[in-house]
């Protein structure tokens, strides 16, 4: 791996951290695309792809509302992809899972530290906002999205360096085990999608059209 | 040469960047506001609007341009203080309620997993380029159009919303959603688990897909999957070790 694919990963990473709150909060930050991209940086897309998928059934599972608490997918992800890029993948993924989500729930934790910080910087300027000060407004506001560039840039190398650390040490287990951790990773994928997509309309129609779409989806895959 | 609401759109794609759990989005939108209240020219009416809109607020951020056009044309209108803080905290629970709902739990989920459909049927990187472009695309609509309509509405622009055919989405996306995620998840399941040998990962597909199903009708909510998972890996990997 060349200092340059490390740093496209680490701002990939990056990237895909800020779109969690700060910046567009749009598929980015998703395990799915943050996957396919580190995958494609990596030159391996189709083993992106899977790690990224079942990160994202996972992620299925969270509702990112304002004041709660959520893992942060896009960089864990990336680091995962580092990992398990270029492996064999019934055997690695599910070691790279377990590093994904544990990354993810980790990195999730940096974001109240973030706030705290924003509101440190908000308390500081209290004054001159409550002046209606537009240039203090626009240093606050900046100074913030500063903090979550040093937050996301820094999950990003954590991540990256944490995938790297584990292909170095060898953490791809034997094969027997490797199998029986990824079935478990598909196992528990499949519990958070399929509670993400009952659980947001328990009754009533959603419940029909998601049963209905199950047995659908069910029978497309069996035909496959 | 970007106008006011052009440079008041790309200010609210980071709006949330200096969230508090005292003031929420409230600086974020005030840094939203700045260009749209530059129409004020008497600077001690401009530093009272701007000191407003920099006060606690918090809805849903693709439509928190509803939120700032309408507070901003209410400032320009010369609205008496009082009122436009009534009509920011009138606006904040409805406009989070609805995009909690049409993108969170709507939008999203239904683009992702379009996304995992088409991957599964091969479509590899293209599928995902494609569903990162949509979705920016509606992204960027969204916030384009809230920001108008409240800037054409002020103090109407409840009514405004309630008119448009915003409001209508929520159900038939919310629909939408649920089906491609439950037609999705067996899909990502076959794909995923298709070359496991004896089909076990196949099997713990099914299993878990009924227990998320069980787990959502009980309510059972803590610990969720995540934690659940990373528990039976770690004694999997415990009794692969003492055996």
């Amino acid at each position: 791996m060349t200092a340059g694919i490390i740093a496209a990963l680490v701002g990939w990473g990056t990237l895909a951290g800020l779109d969690l709150v700060s910046l567009l909060q749009s598929l980015f930050s998703r395990p799915l695309v943050a996957g396919a991209g580190a995958g494609w940086l990596l030159g391996d897309v189709e083993g992106g792809l899977r790690i990224g998928m079942v990160l994202e059934l996972f992620a299925l599972d969270v509702v990112p509302v304002g004041s709660s608490r959520y893992p942060d997918f896009g960089a864990a992800t990336v680091g995962a992809v580092v990992f398990g890029a270029a492996t064999d993948w019934p055997v690695s993924l599910g070691v790279a899972t377990v590093i994904g989500l544990g990354l993810a729930i980790a990195a999730g934790t940096t974001m109240p530290l973030t706030r705290r910080l924003n509101a440190r910087v908000v308390r500081a300027h209290g004054a001159r906002l409550a002046a209606g000060d537009a240039a203090a407004v626009s240093a606050v506001h900046l100074r913030c999205l500063g903090f979550d560039v040093v937050r996301s840039l820094v999950v990003a190398v954590a991540a990256v360096a944490f995938g790297m650390a584990a292909r170095w040490l060898g953490l791809v287990p034997e094969p027997a085990l490797g199998r029986a951790l990824t079935v478990v990773a598909l196992g528990g994928a499949a519990w958070s999608v399929a509670h993400g997509a009952m659980a947001s309309g328990r009754s009533g129609a959603r419940w029909r059209y998601a049963l209905a779409g199950l047995v659908a989806g069910v029978l497309i895959a069996a035909a496959r | 040469m970007m106008g006011e609401v052009g440079r008041t759109v790309l200010r609210l794609l980071v709006v949330q960047a200096s969230w508090t759990y005292e003031r929420m989005q409230g600086v974020g939108i005030g840094f939203a506001s700045l260009p749209l209240l530059g129409r004020l020219s008497d600077p001690a009416r401009r530093a009272a609007a701007v000191a407003r809109a920099t006060e606690y607020f918090n809805a849903h951020p693709y439509l928190d341009g509803v939120a700032v056009g309408a507070a901003a044309k209410a400032e320009i209108d010369g609205v008496p203080p009082a009122t436009i803080q009534r009509l920011k905290t009138a606006l904040a629970g409805p406009l989070g309620s609805l995009g909690d709902q049409l993108f969170w739990i709507g939008v999203l989920p239904a683009v992702a997993a379009a996304v995992i459909i088409a991957v599964s049927f091969g479509a590899g990187l293209p599928a995902v380029a494609v569903g990162v472009v949509s979705y920016l695309g509606i992204r960027l609509y969204v916030t384009i159009w809230g920001t108008r309509l409240g800037l054409a509405s002020g103090l109407e622009v409840a009514t405004a919303l309630k008119a448009s055919r915003l409001p209508d989405q929520v159900r038939r996306v919310g629909l939408l959603a649920g089906v491609l995620v439950a037609v999705a998840a067996p899909l990502a399941g076959r794909w995923l688990a298709g070359t496991n040998p004896g089909g076990a990962g196949l099997i713990a597909f099914g299993v878990g897909i009924g227990f998320g199903i069980v787990a959502a009708l009980v309510r059972f909510r803590v610990p969720t999957a995540r934690q659940v998972t990373l528990v039976i890996m770690a004694a999997v990997v415990f009794w692969y070790w003492s055996v």
